[in-house]
């Protein structure tokens, strides 16, 4: 198998390469990271409701969407990203595909490891370290392909991330941002020096080998080229990005596997609430301007289901 | 219930009237329209569903084009066109509420009807023994899988 470690490209080869392969019918391992920042849609993420395009429009940070599945992610040049794609009749692929998860993720798990970082997997898709996401994951069929993707986080942005989210309020939005720097980790809580792309690319390159086999360079050809401006003009299209996608009754940003920030209406008024494999952790009552706000400890530790909110029925 | 006895469960809940592909979809063939389904097993093997979405209705498809995609769980997957195809109609409930596939995938479940381009092409599809005969592989295939990874 090839493996292309294409270093720093722009935000939409960063994404582009790996479509471009899966849609030939071709397999590698692509190792890259983005010199710039971006946003990134799930193949079914609606972007109306989850981006803030005023915040993304005056920081001038552009927008793309997958064709793999999970939420809406921020990226920068502080992530690698490890993206594996083989044919949809590659017999290492384990007829569901969720299976192949542990063995993908073996190679960044290793990584993260080397670097100090204690990283487990959390199936289905993350990595957690101390219990504290540090690698997102998706993957999906594209063409005769199936892609596998997802990042080494050797720091990350919690500031823009929960601002470029749209938010019903400012209490939704503190939330937010102080939920994901609770349950999220990288590489520099753990090590005061970050380690190069070289570094990082080399270590993947040589764990890819050990589950894959050997591993020849490749390098970026005239038809992954062709095709990969084929997939940047798509995946960028506004028709592509506007295109609808899945609506929630209240709004929900899920933060780690099982973990979830909900906003939405009690009977009487609107409610902030950080909920952990369905059992509230955190709750706010707030006004309908989202400014005076009230703590209620009484829910916490109450399935969410048992409150009384509008979405419960 | 356990995984194997889920397995042996699935193999056997195959309606005899309808035809079947490999992509784990059923047809159900009454003159030129056709209504498609995920079956029992299809529906198992991606687990909970979260989203469907459908192309618009009323553009024209080629066998093994896209008709929409479903989202399960950290996995995308195509919904591959049985035939060429149009579609008609989209079974607005399981687009609401996914999850009806999960739980009824041959009758509530159904995902959405098409014009058929060639009738011919059903030919090439499965009626309900040889797709028990190819699930039955697929379910020992599954087993080697589990043994390697699990």
């Amino acid at each position: 198998m090839e493996l292309y470690n294409i270093g720093y490209v722009s935000w939409w080869e960063s994404q582009s390469y790996y479509h471009a392969l899966a849609h030939l019918g071709r397999e590698g391992v692509i190792i890259c990271a983005p010199d710039s920042a971006y946003v990134c849609l799930g193949l079914h993420d609606d972007l109306k409701q989850e981006v803030d395009m005023e915040f993304c429009q005056a920081r001038q940070i552009p927008i793309l969407r997958r064709e793999t599945g999970g939420g809406v992610v921020y990226l920068d040049s502080k992530q690698i990203f490890y993206q594996l794609v083989l044919k949809e009749d590659n017999a290492k692929l384990p007829f569901r595909r969720e299976r192949f998860y542990p063995i993908f993720l073996q190679a960044p798990i290793e990584v993260y490891r080397n670097l100090g970082v204690p990283a487990e997997y959390k199936p289905p898709a993350d990595l957690v370290a101390k219990g504290a996401k540090c690698s997102g994951n998706a993957a999906g069929d594209i063409g005769s392909g199936v892609a596998f993707v997802g990042n080494i986080l050797l720091d990350f942005d919690y500031f823009t991330m929960s601002n470029l989210l749209k938010s019903p309020n400012s209490r939704y939005r503190e939330s937010l941002g102080k939920s994901m720097r609770n349950n999220m980790t990288t590489v520099s809580d753990w090590s005061n020096k970050l380690p190069s792309y070289d570094h990082i690319a080399g270590l993947l390159a040589d764990e890819y080998s050990k589950i894959l086999g050997p591993l020849t360079l490749g390098e970026i050809d005239e038809e992954l080229r062709e095709t990969a401006l084929m997939f940047r003009d798509k995946l960028t299209s506004p028709r592509w990005l506007e295109k609808r996608g899945r609506k929630t009754f209240n709004r929900l940003v899920k933060i780690a596997e099982g973990l979830y920030l909900h906003a939405g209406r009690t009977k009487n008024t609107h409610f902030v609430a950080l909920v952990r494999d369905g059992i509230v952790e955190e709750f706010y009552l707030i006004d309908s301007e989202g400014q005076a706000e009230r703590k209620k400890e009484k829910y916490q530790g109450l399935p969410l289901t048992e409150l009384p909110l509008e979405a419960n029925g | 219930m356990e995984r194997g006895l889920e397995m042996d469960r699935q193999a056997s809940n195959i309606p005899e009237n309808l035809l079947y592909d490999k992509e784990n979809y059923w047809v159900k063939i009454e003159g030129d329209v056709a209504t498609l389904g995920l079956t029992d097993y299809g529906q198992n093997t991606i687990g909970d569903i979260l989203y469907i979405e459908l192309e618009d209705l009323g553009i024209p498809v080629i066998t093994r084009g896209e008709l929409g995609s479903i989202e399960a769980g950290k996995w995308v997957g195509k919904i591959y066109a049985p035939l060429d195809a149009t579609i008609i109609e989209e079974n607005e409930e399981v687009l609401l509420k996914p999850r009806i596939v999960n739980q009824d995938p041959y009758e509530k479940g159904w995902l959405l009807r098409f014009k058929v381009g060639d009738i011919e092409q059903t030919e090439a599809l499965m009626n309900s023994v040889e797709y028990a005969s190819w699930v039955a592989e697929q379910i020992e295939k599954e087993k080697e899988d589990m043994c390697l990874y699990e």
